[in-house]
């Protein structure tokens, strides 16, 4: 159908030359368009008079914009019977991750906490999608592979619907693999010393699949829940850059690499934790102590915080102390199908404190914010309109 | 993070959700506007677009390039448009205005350029300056001018210019060549 894909290229040059944006090589196939034919000529000059009328391209305008398509997507999907593949694609996804790395809270917990296979912090809408890199560069779309065998060849790997472990018999395989976790995903990993990783969406994790090296070390872009197996003569790293890592001698914590927050937190709740940071001094933090490193001055500061506030997020809540609003919305942008529009630029540092539901819907959260007065606040579709009070 | 069109058509031949969320994001609104034309009803709209991806996207079909991929989904959702017209004519024996037009090949491949159009300029109004973009956004998503000048706290007739001078943008090439008529002349 020639016809049909010329009329949309018409109708794209047409709009480009009302808007008065079309490249020299556009305005060159639009004028060859044009001349080609009295009747072509004629559909170019019937088309931007008719934009040209305000009240036309009104009409037109409002007309196109009554349709949503986040909202029928949903709808859409649901109802497709075949299973649709969910490979991503993870090179520019991870390249785009570790530019946009601002941010690294941890929070060390203690025994109690929920284990691996636990779904309580799951919203409903969260899928399990991940694609792992193997060492030799290959994507492997994880999803694909359940059923088939749910193993890898070449490395000792089991492989379920949420989850991929790795086995104690992968410890002579000197390799490296990349786990990648895309947006509204969440993902579990064990590793082959037994150290169990979740993961967070928009998050990818690199780790040797046998730590061979005398500590073990994985570098993290994202967000992830460690519980790392004991092994003294092994400390287990954190790499989250070049000149910061967090070393572990054996506990249960968590990484929080937002990629939107300015601060890097590191919160203990037991154990020990030494933060090695380039321009700082090594740090050791007791319990309760928290580490926060300002991405912008590198500024290294140690400060008394209520732990209980940075354990209680695994049970399913969106916790937060102080935390700017745009920190706050961009934390939740990652669970709910929102956008989120700012009228003012100071109504973005406004602080909030607060403990949110991620399984609650969108409009409980928005009367929260209501309830605090402290701004205001409205939903229209799926976006969120924020302004001063 | 952006896909090229190209990387779109190999991920949707591959059965790739992204792809097809992409697919979707794109040509969603473009392809119920263009149905709406003809049915004069959004709900019925949606309806017809939504029913055509889920098959579009049930059938393996393949596609060598975007632009393949974007005639395949006018071309379904003409079809679709007549059938649901030739149903209705026959239930109601109305209606057959629309359905002659969308008969006609001259009117429906006339109304694909005005879908590829208004997208278009659409997407152009966020080029606006803040302020502009604000009121044509707001305006366009259907408030009209009290309601958008309670909302911005401002007063009616700023809104009132504020649009016009947001209109005039998107059509900044014609206000060019009305000045370069007035040198010709």
């Amino acid at each position: 159908m020639k016809q049909i894909r010329e009329r949309i290229e018409l109708g794209r040059l047409v709009a480009k030359e009302i808007n008065g944006t079309l490249s020299p090589r556009e305005r060159q196939q639009l004028d060859s368009f044009v001349n080609e034919s009295e009747l072509n000529c004629e559909l170019r000059r019937k088309f931007v008079e008719k934009f040209n009328e305000e009240e036309y391209l009104e009409t037109q305008l409002k007309s196109f914009n009554q349709f949503n398509s986040e909202k029928a997507k949903s709808k859409v999907f649901k109802a497709v019977k075949r299973p649709i593949s969910r490979k991503i694609y993870m090179l520019s996804g991870y390249a785009a991750t570790i530019i946009l790395l601002i941010a690294i809270g941890i929070v060390f917990f203690t025994s109690s906490d929920p284990k691996v296979g636990d779904n309580s912090c799951l919203l409903s809408n969260i899928g399990s999608e991940a694609t792992l890199i193997l060492d030799n560069g290959d994507k492997v779309n994880l999803n694909e592979l359940i059923g088939k065998g749910k193993s890898l060849k070449s490395i000792a790997v089991n492989i379920q619907k949420d989850k991929i472990s790795y086995n104690k018999k992968s410890l002579n395989i000197k390799k490296y693999n990349t786990l990648i976790i895309p947006e509204k995903s969440e993902y579990k990993l064990s590793l082959s010393d037994g150290t169990k990783v979740w993961l967070n969406p928009e998050t990818s994790l690199k780790y040797p699949v046998a730590f061979t090296n005398k500590s073990r070390t994985v570098e993290l872009n994202g967000e992830a829940y460690f519980q790392v197996a004991h092994n003294p003569n092994k400390p287990f790293k954190v790499k989250i850059s070049e000149n910061l890592e967090v070393e572990v001698l054996g506990t249960s914590f968590n990484i929080s690499a937002n990629k939107s927050d300015s601060n890097i937190e590191t919160t203990l709740i037991e154990g020990s934790v030494k933060i090695n940071s380039g321009s700082n001094k090594s740090v050791v933090l007791k319990p309760g102590e928290q580490a926060r490193i300002n991405k912008a001055t590198n500024q290294l500061t140690i400060q008394e915080v209520n732990t209980e506030f940075y354990t209680s997020w695994k049970k399913g809540y969106v916790l937060f102390k102080d935390k700017r609003l745009e920190e706050v919305m961009n934390e939740l942008t990652k669970w709910y199908n929102i956008k989120v529009v700012y009228k003012s630029e100071s109504v973005k540092d406004i602080l909030f404190t607060g403990n949110l539901n991620r399984k609650g819907s969108i409009d409980d959260i928005i009367k929260m914010f209501k309830l605090t007065k402290k701004v205001k606040v409205q939903k229209k579709k799926n976006t969120i309109i924020f302004d001063k009070r | 993070m952006t896909i090229s069109e190209k990387e779109i058509v190999k991920g949707f031949n591959r059965g790739d959700i992204r792809s097809f969320e992409k697919v979707f994001d794109k040509t969603y609104r473009n392809l119920c506007y263009f149905v709406n034309r003809y049915v004069n009803d959004d709900e019925i709209a949606e309806d017809i677009i939504q029913e055509m991806f889920i098959k579009l996207f049930e059938d393996k079909k393949q596609f060598t390039t975007y632009i393949a991929l974007k005639v395949y989904l006018f071309r379904s959702a003409r079809n679709s448009v007549l059938n649901f017209l030739k149903k209705k004519k026959y239930e109601t024996q109305l209606d057959t205005d629309s359905a002659e037009k969308i008969e006609s090949d001259d009117s429906y491949l006339d109304m694909i350029t005005e879908t590829e159009i208004v997208s278009q300029l659409n997407q152009a109004i966020t080029q606006l300056p803040k302020k502009c973009q604000e009121i044509i956004s707001m305006c366009v998503s259907g408030l009209n001018n009290n309601e958008i000048a309670e909302e911005l706290n401002v007063s009616v007739n700023t809104i009132k210019t504020q649009k016009k001078i947001g209109y005039k943008l998107l059509r900044e090439s014609l206000k060019d060549s009305f000045i370069l008529l007035i040198l010709l002349f």
